[in-house]
């Protein structure tokens, strides 16, 4: 069904005649609409590129608030604890010592006194 | 050889018209109309939307701009400007009220979408029924339908408006 052949609906073709001529008159431009899309198109890759840095900017500035803000560590340990470490490091140093060497303080305290 | 960009622009611009009234009829005012075809605009020339050959220009680029104006829609609706251009009241403008034009564009912005869209290509785009369905992607019954429903909600509207008696003097007293 080819609707330019019912002549029953002349009158709305007359009808869309009419708005057809009205568009041809005040419709936008061609050129007009197609400069509204460049310059959309140009402001959304200029969006894209903003967002990206500031994405990348926002990360850096992440890291290095973490590595400023991060608690640091105690800078002064006791040195009683450094002291004892060597001899805490060698639990059984005493096993490479000649048999008669004193093994604890006090027998060396009789070594001593013996000597005299 | 011609640019196969420039040639592609060249015949966009001369549907630029047809273009135009079809995205009015797919979203129902004007400045609606105006961004859909800026943006169906920007998708074609960005290489966003690509022609195939698939079927004819005309028809792929009503395509693009259907679903465009989808998106238009869809999108104003999640910003609650408006909830429909259905139920949209048409912006007020410097044409006088008995306008012709004005008339016919207000009863049509009256009508469901698809009856709309249907009579609209039927009878600004002088398709047939049928090529509307397939413009429009609906079977062809369907498409009857909404036609006929269409024309006749429209010639309701046009009476009350006082258009069509202007219409029947103007083409002789054909109805």
């Amino acid at each position: 069904m080819n609707a330019m052949n019912d002549d029953d609906d002349a009158d709305l073709r007359e009808a869309f005649r009419a708005l057809k001529e009205h568009d041809r008159a005040h419709a936008p431009s061609f050129a007009r609409t197609r400069a509204r899309a460049d310059t959309a198109s140009r402001a959304r890759a200029r969006t894209r590129v903003v967002g990206a840095f500031a994405t990348v900017g926002a990360v850096v500035l992440a890291f290095v608030a973490l590595a400023v803000l991060r608690p640091q560590p105690e800078t002064s340990p006791e040195p009683a604890t450094w002291a004892v470490l060597p001899a805490a490091a060698e639990p059984l140093g005493f096993l490479a010592r000649p048999p008669t060497a004193p093994v604890t303080s006090s027998e060396r305290l009789l070594e001593l006194e013996r000597s005299w | 050889m011609t640019d196969p960009r420039r040639e592609l622009e060249r015949e966009i611009a001369e549907l630029h018209l047809a273009s135009f009234a079809w995205a009015r009829a797919c979203v129902g005012d004007d400045g609606d109309a105006e961004d859909v075809l800026q943006t169906t605009y920007e998708k074609i020339f960005s290489g966003r939307a690509r022609f195939e050959g698939r079927a004819s220009l005309k028809t792929w680029l009503f395509g693009v701009i259907r679903l465009t104006a989808l998106e238009h829609r869809r999108r104003a609706w999640l910003r609650w400007v408006r909830f429909s251009p259905l139920t949209h009241e048409p912006e007020a403008t410097s044409r006088a009220p008995n306008d012709d034009s004005e008339s016919i564009r207000r009863a049509l912005t009256a009508l469901p979408e698809r009856q709309r869209q249907i009579v609209h290509l039927v009878f600004y785009e002088d398709l047939t029924v049928d090529e509307a369905a397939a413009c429009l992607a609906i079977s062809v019954g369907s498409a009857r339908v909404h036609y006929d429903r269409g024309k006749k909600r429209l010639r309701e509207l046009l009476t009350e408006s006082g258009v069509e008696r202007q219409a029947g003097e103007a083409t002789g007293g054909t109805r």
